[in-house]
């Protein structure tokens, strides 16, 4: 398998899997948008609802076709909603409302580069998935980062969760709190320098490792009910990987051509 | 020509999928509520903000109600000097003969677009189940005579309100501002109101505040009693200023959490479900609920709920239950729902007759949303999507809580019995 054809592979199952947690985010426990329309726009909630439900049904629907290269436009469909969710949630969310959008990028990029990279395997498309993914990661870490320097107070408890239970450390919350703007400053960093014109693969490396990390602290924190919140992050790891897996091969070296897809 | 024809009939394959299943979801998707149960709208727009007269009115209590207690009010020109005159008789506004006083602290409100300002009087060293009978003046311009009663003192009985999510739908709050006041003409025993956050939809903006404020008024009851408000802070409160303008900064700076004692044996724990829970907050919350281990009856108040009926559940799940189950709290009051609820008793992740019960949800004038009711720990519990306040009835031998409708029906009525401590 060429490093190529494992990158989209590892996008395909991400994006997957964020239809799945966006989905079963709506179903059990209500999204932004149903909030969006019914407590900001005066919709009846009967008709935000429907919404919700509508587009939840469709996220799931749309994952064989996650599977089928030839049906890329789907996953066009796939970031329009992602993107609008995004958006909602900027429009119902009190705390820095700002950044939401930003932190969603990953989300609704991946889709896109990988329908890139879904088409004929010309260097114009491959350069535009890689952007796409540059992109998306590097706005996540950055919004994300600042959210650190903030002091977002669910970090902070993540740290002292964690080190409660992995150290059996009590971890004061100054000391905790100073932890989180040295990890603030460093997303912020790996935003920067993944957007260099000098490929790092080690950046892209840490970011997915750190991706997966955070996107598991939500269901390690408060347990397995808050699966839904883990798999929507799952593309904070795999747009890094992926971008990883892009740049382990030259495109000039790759040999293979996936046509057959 | 045979690629293009593969590629139009994954499109349509795909097309179709899809829009059959977006059909089926939307077709497929709960009733919720529909435009029809939304309330009449008000006609009350509250004591005009004009120079110095005191207008929107509120009495906050914090840690010693029985001994202390802040008077606030908004006035739309700079007071030189603002105060409160009071007495324990009444004085019908006759400046001259209230015995005590009071100097009121001012500011600007933060928000930029309006030239207005806060002013607290904190009245101290008052005495407890006494009624205080008190004016707002400001550079010379009173209020009308209110007063209020404060707190009891010793192993007392009492009534208490509590409610959350007062935000967004301006005819469901005053309804229930009226449902609250009608609950406090009714039943004088009432002594005041825990409010478990999100009073207006967005905190930082003084718009959303007026309106509150002025809708406020609505619970003072026609003999111009005023309902103390024991004030929990809300997401919609956000980190912004306002709320520690508007409520003289309940709590600890930049925390917001404290703990009153009503009495000696009723403790609320008052918590802010927006900063680190697992931190200083647990610390401190560890801490009263030691000290206070032999008190009868131990409640918090908190804004983002643990066993949420709508969401996923926030930190207090992972930092505050645990705490909450050693020290055998009875009820943990929880809003932001937008619905109202009563779980069953809580212990260990597990339905437990000697567990927690978790109360609340948010109905004090925000449209209701749909419960999830059959979470597991609403067996034996209640859900429903109906605007509500809470009433409880303290007594030495019971704690009733009765859930309460805008229309005045009990809708829900829980006892509990004191534990052995
Ligand atoms: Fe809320």
């Amino acid at each position: 398998m060429s490093s190529s054809t494992a990158a989209k592979t590892i996008l395909r199952v991400a994006v997957a899997l964020t239809c799945v947690g966006a989905a079963a985010q709506m179903l059990l426990y209500g999204g932004p948008v149903l909030s969006w329309l019914w407590l900001n726009l005066d919709w009846s909630e009967a008709a935000a609802l429907r919404v919700e439900h509508a587009a939840a049904f469709g996220l799931l629907a749309c994952l064989p076709f996650v599977f089928w290269g030839k049906a890329w436009p789907v996953l066009k469909l796939i970031a329009a909603w992602l993107l609008f969710s995004a958006f909602a949630s900027s429009m119902v969310e009190p705390w820095y409302p700002w950044l939401t959008p930003g932190a969603h990028a990953a989300r609704y990029t991946a889709p896109l580069a990988l329908a890139a990279l879904s088409l004929p395997p010309a260097p114009r498309n491959r350069r535009l998935a890689e952007w796409l993914l540059r992109g998306g990661i590097a706005a996540t870490f950055l919004c994300h980062g600042v959210e650190a320097l903030l002091l977002h107070a669910q970090f902070i408890d993540y740290l002292i969760d964690a080190s409660a239970k992995l150290l059996s450390h009590d971890l004061a919350e100054s000391t905790a709190s100073a932890m989180l703007v040295s990890i603030g400053v460093l997303d912020v960093a790996a935003a920067l320098a993944i957007l260099l014109p000098r490929r790092l693969w080690p950046v892209a490396a840490w970011m997915a490792f750190w991706g997966a990390v955070t996107a598991a602290a939500r269901m390690v924190y408060l347990g397995w009910p808050n699966w839904p919140e883990t798999l929507i992050r799952v593309t904070n790891a795999a747009v890094p990987l992926t971008l990883c897996l892009l740049w382990a091969v030259k495109p000039a070296t790759e040999t293979e051509h996936e046509t057959t897809e | 020509m045979k690629r293009l024809n593969n590629h139009r009939a994954a499109l349509l394959i795909a097309g179709l999928v899809v829009s059959l299943a977006v059909v089926i979801g939307a077709v497929s998707a709960p009733p919720g509520l529909g435009a029809a149960d939304r309330n009449p709208d008000g006609s009350y727009t509250g004591t005009k903000l004009e120079g110095a007269t005191p207008a929107q009115w509120r009495l906050t209590w914090e840690e010693d109600p029985a001994h202390a207690a802040t008077v606030s009010w908004t006035t739309a020109a700079e007071p030189e000097k603002s105060s409160v005159l009071y007495d324990t008789q009444p004085r019908n506004g006759e400046l001259a003969k209230y015995a005590h006083t009071a100097t009121a602290s001012s500011g600007r409100y933060s928000d930029k677009d309006f030239k207005l300002w806060y002013n607290h009087a904190e009245l101290s060293e008052l005495k407890p189940a006494t009624t205080y009978w008190f004016v707002m003046v400001s550079d010379g311009a009173a209020s009308r005579e209110f007063h209020f009663i404060t707190a009891p003192e010793g192993d007392a009985e009492f009534k208490l309100l509590y409610g959350g999510d007062s935000r967004s739908d301006r005819d469901a709050r005053r309804t229930m501002n009226r449902r609250m006041r009608a609950l406090f003409e009714e039943d004088p025993e009432i002594i005041a109101l825990a409010h478990g956050g999100d009073y207006v939809a967005d905190g930082e903006e003084m718009e959303d505040w007026l309106e509150w404020l002025t809708d406020h008024e609505l619970t003072v009851t026609a003999a111009n009693r005023m309902l103390p408000l024991i004030p929990a802070r809300g997401n919609h409160e956000a980190e912004g200023p306002l709320y520690d303008e508007v409520f003289n900064t309940p709590g600890r700076k930049d925390g917001n959490f404290y703990r009153t004692l009503i009495g000696e044996q009723f403790l609320l724990v008052t918590l802010n479900s927006n900063i680190s829970a697992g931190g200083n907050q647990a610390d401190f919350l560890e801490t009263v609920l030691h000290e206070n281990g032999k008190t009868r009856w131990q409640l918090a108040n908190y804004h983002r709920p643990a066993y949420p009926a709508v969401k996923s559940p926030g930190s207090a799940l992972e930092h505050w239950v645990p705490l909450f189950e050693k020290y055998n709290l009875d009820i943990a009051f929880e809003s932001d729902g937008h619905t109202l609820k009563r779980t069953c008793a809580i212990r260990g992740g597990k339905q437990a007759d000697d567990g927690v019960v978790y109360i609340g949800e948010g109905g004090l004038g925000v449209k209701q949303r749909t419960p999830k009711d059959d979470r597991w720990y609403f067996k034996g519990g209640v859900a429903a999507s109906t605007l509500h306040v809470q009433k409880l009835t303290v007594k030495k031998d019971s704690l009733l809580v009765e859930s309460i409708t805008d229309k005045g029906k009990v809708y829900d009525a829980h006892t509990v019995k004191p534990r052995k401590r």
